[in-house]
């Protein structure tokens, strides 16, 4: 067991490896460069050569890829070309409020999909089985920026009952201290400010959550009805146990063991949605971020973008892999 | 001035998919006769409410030290929060006293500027001329303590370096500036934002971090720095003891506003969102979406010539562009008027010469190219292309005001076209690959635009077609014609306005008869107000946050 471990966790650093290449390669393969990006219609052939130099851009690229190498070693990744600011600072200061949505869209995502995946195993092939099938269906075609369009007009604009974003009321400042506003607001004891960003998480978190809400509901559903089928639930009703207790306690249980491994590979998943959620819902997180530095070809924002999401599906698969040498006892011995 | 119009246009427009249209945007030469209605000094006093404006726009300010940046978003805060010795009036481009009280010249060559008295910056400095000459030494001398490798002084190395041989304190409120020849253009140019005045403790305290994301900017201005939440929002408040407040001059008063908060909203459709949802109060909106807002009685709508122009250039190097005859066909083959009818609605105003009226040289005599396919066929065959041509067409792949919706333009210009035989292979690639392609030579034809930076022409017909190394043609056009180079020239260096405007309007001919461009739009600028938001005036190169105020 301790050898398949370490074993996996191994395999990781040629995959990281492999991915900075490939990814440092393709970033700088993009038409247009920052240069001219950066000093406008005007610029003088001179200033660019200037800005290039001093950017380390005309350099050949497998010097700046091993210049980069090293500076991602020593901790530095870098300082963005179009604001100045090192890309680590920037790092720390969104990675809480994408930590923030994403929290929150997976609660929604896993409560709402296990919810009616357990509704539409009970009640198969009924009306209400093939409608929640429909919105899950629904769920997964239907393009995140225009579904959070649709939802800022409808429930800001037209009704107005929540804001159509920001994190927080505009003419609110807070107290940073752990980068949450969930719990920066309530550190400074002010509950109206803690108010103002739970309306601002909703909808973001509402369709951040539909990027995983329609996976988690249909394996709900598939999985119920594999454990529903099986003998020692037969025999527990056979015992004469309640329907609930056979439900939440025999069933549940078992059938949600593959819905947890699956969340895991899901949040690289809602990685990728995060980028249009929060540009739609101008939320300051990582995915505004890298959605900006990909028009201003901000190369050391966009590679540390590109190596961030790698990072996490990397280990995420990995984590999932290594959770199935404890729950599967063949993966372990083989 | 040119705060934010300036740069939006020239550098920020490059990143910004989005017409810049409210928020001080106003613009627009407005006849001279509509004086800025001298924003009632006698305003009632400020209304008991908090007053804040909340402003959305596409990206955040770089840094708030004006004279390092040049984007139009660091541009329109910093001029709520700095002032600077002079500023253009407003309505037009005339330069009037600001920091400065008054100025004296006896050769246009040695200024004397008389600084008001009693200023005081936000961290309750005075303002003195020891403390102007500060600043210009920082930005002058490459060796000066508070410059850091990592700040570029790129308007001074462009605007000022070239004018500007030394600076001199003469008393507490006297400040000399020695030109190294006689010239008037340093009036306007010193009203460029980035020549605001900040205070020389605030820098040298700061250091290197002075007014970027971790700093405080100080300066003299309306508003006093409150937060910057990076890529979320910055936050001014008003300043109580601004000097503006206490002098009567017509384009001065204290605003009413007690706070303007500028929010970052990278995309399109959420920004206009939130201002319909009236959670912004002012917002930078595609003219796609401004459309939509028309007829509605909740809005406001301004409209106003701005001071820029969309043209269609050709590279001479490349034939048949060589021949004066097919570039006139062009000219003469395509029914501009339908176009602009089509395409701009009434956002935009049919470009007779490339200088719009504003513009100082702008040729009032020459006549816009009428169309006639007849003309233009004669002239084909004439250049030995009886039959026409097929060429590559390049469109821009961005929404600019001068060019609303490029590809649709071009194709219905391409069918104009192809009636006379010019046949047309539409193209367009990523806009820093066009911007970049097309100064490389590598566009036969290309359709693109300006706004002007300043108001001046040597910053409108000069930038285009002055060469950039002085001795031989751009490459981007290969347009040679030495008559026009001298006359350039000459406009950089004559300080009598009325000679000067005579040498522009010669080259405005130059370029006409030459066919060098063929401008087709001089786009107007648009803003839209809730109907709460009052005050706007038609201004052309200046923020007016002092005017604007809330009432609902």
């Amino acid at each position: 067991m301790a050898t398949y471990i370490i074993r996996r966790i191994l395999i990781v650093i040629p995959t990281l490896f492999a991915v900075s290449i490939l990814s440092f390669a393709f970033v700088r393969l993009i038409p247009g460069d920052p240069a001219t990006v950066m000093l406008g219609e005007r610029a003088r052939p001179a200033d660019v050569e200037k800005f290039k130099e001093q950017m380390g851009l005309n350099q050949p690229i497998y010097v700046q890829y091993i210049r980069y190498i090293e500076q991602v070693f020593q901790g530095n990744l870098g300082t963005s070309i179009v604001t100045r600011v090192p890309v680590m600072d920037q790092l720390a200061y969104r990675l809480p409020a994408t930590i923030e949505a994403i929290f929150f869209a997976l609660l929604i995502g896993i409560f709402v999909g296990v919810v009616t995946g357990i509704i539409a195993a009970l009640n198969r092939n009924t009306i209400i089985d093939t409608t929640a099938n429909l919105i899950a269906l629904t769920g997964v075609s239907i393009p995140i920026f225009w579904l959070a369009l649709i939802m800022i007009y409808f429930f800001a604009v037209n009704l107005k009952i929540v804001p159509p974003g920001g994190r927080i009321a505009a003419d609110i400042t807070v107290d940073r201290v752990t980068g949450f506003y969930l719990i920066d607001t309530l550190m400074m004891g002010r509950l109206d400010y803690f108010v103002s960003a739970v309306r601002h998480m909703i909808l973001p978190a509402v369709v951040l959550s539909t990027t995983v809400m329609p996976q988690i509901m249909r394996l709900t559903r598939a999985s119920m009805l594999e454990v529903l089928r099986a003998d020692y639930i037969r025999t527990a009703r056979a015992k004469g146990l309640r329907q609930g207790s056979v439900i939440f306690k025999h069933t549940l249980r078992n059938a949600l063991l593959p819905v947890i491994t699956v969340i895991g590979l899901q949040i690289g998943g809602l990685l990728g949605g995060a980028i249009l959620t929060e540009n739609a819902f101008s939320w300051t997180g990582m995915g505004s971020w890298f959605y900006g530095a990909i028009s201003a070809r901000d190369y050391p924002v966009l590679q540390t973008a590109i190596m961030f999401n790698a990072i996490i599906f990397v280990v995420m698969t990995m984590l999932v892999d290594i959770s199935y040498a404890f729950i599967d006892p063949r993966i372990r011995y083989k | 001035m040119f705060s934010k119009k300036t740069v939006v246009t020239r550098r920020k427009f490059l990143t910004l998919a989005g017409v810049s249209a409210a928020a001080g945007l106003a613009a627009a030469c407005a006849p001279a006769a509509q004086r800025p209605a001298a924003a009632p000094t006698t305003a009632p006093a400020a209304p008991a409410a908090e007053q804040t404006l909340i402003i959305g726009r596409g990206g955040d300010s770089v840094a708030l030290d004006p004279a390092i940046v040049t984007d139009g978003e660091s541009a329109r805060v910093c001029t709520a929060i700095y002032d600077t010795l002079v500023v253009l009036e407003g309505a037009s481009t005339k330069p009037v006293p600001w920091l400065a009280e008054s100025w004296t010249t006896e050769d246009s060559k040695v200024w004397d500027f008389k600084l008001r008295a009693g200023v005081k910056f936000h961290d309750g400095e005075p303002l003195t001329a020891q403390a102007v000459k500060w600043n210009f030494d920082r930005w002058q001398n490459p060796d000066n303590p508070f410059r850091y490798p990592s700040q570029k002084y790129e308007y001074w190395d462009t605007e000022l370096s070239t004018l500007v041989d030394s600076t001199e304190v003469l008393d507490d409120l006297t400040f000399r500036i020695t030109l190294k020849e006689a010239t008037v253009l340093i009036l306007p140019k010193l009203a460029l934002f980035n020549f605001a005045i900040a205070s020389p403790k605030a820098v040298e305290a700061q250091g290197e971090s002075y007014a970027t994301q971790a700093g405080t900017p100080v300066g003299t201005g309306r508003f006093k720095f409150e937060s910057w939440v990076p890529n979320d929002k910055i936050t001014v408040v008003r300043n109580d003891d601004w000097w503006g407040g206490k002098v009567t001059l017509p384009y001065t008063q204290m605003p009413k506003l007690n706070k303007i908060i500028w929010r970052s909203i990278a995309d399109n459709n959420t920004r206009f969102a939130e201002f319909q949802a009236g959670t912004l109060d002012q917002a930078d909106i595609a003219q796609t979406d401004l459309v939509t807002l028309e007829g509605n009685p909740n809005y406001v709508f301004t409209v106003t010539p701005s001071l820029g122009v969309g043209y269609i250039a050709f590279n001479q190097a490349k034939p048949p562009f060589d021949k004066l005859e097919v570039r006139k066909a062009w000219a003469h083959a395509v029914n501009w008027d339908a176009l602009i009818e089509t395409f701009y609605g009434k956002y935009a105003q049919r470009a007779s010469c490339f200088q719009p009226p504003a513009i100082l040289g702008h040729n009032p005599n020459i006549k816009a190219y009428e169309y006639n396919p007849d003309l233009a066929k004669e002239l084909l065959a004439k250049a030995g292309l009886p039959d026409g041509f097929e060429t590559d067409f390049w469109y821009i792949p961005v929404i600019r005001g001068y060019f609303p919706d490029s590809k649709a333009l071009s194709e219905a210009m391409a069918a104009d076209l192809a009636k006379v035989g010019i046949r047309l292979n539409l193209k367009t690639e990523d806009w820093g690959a066009y911007l970049s392609d097309r100064k490389d030579g590598k566009f036969p034809v290309w359709a693109l635009g300006w706004g002007s930076d300043n108001g001046d022409p040597d910053n409108f017909i000069g930038y285009h077609f002055l060469w950039n190394d002085g001795k031989t043609p751009n490459v981007e056009d290969s347009y040679n014609n030495p008559k026009l180079q001298e006359l350039l020239r000459k406009g950089q260096v004559v300080a009598d306005p009325v000679e000067r405007e005579k040498i522009y309007q010669e080259a405005e001919q130059i370029v006409h008869d030459d066919v060098a461009r063929i401008p087709v739009a001089w786009p107007a600028t648009v803003a839209v107000d809730p109907v709460y938001v009052k005050g706007r005036q038609q201004w052309v190169f200046r923020d007016q946050y002092e005017n604007f105020y809330i009432e609902k």
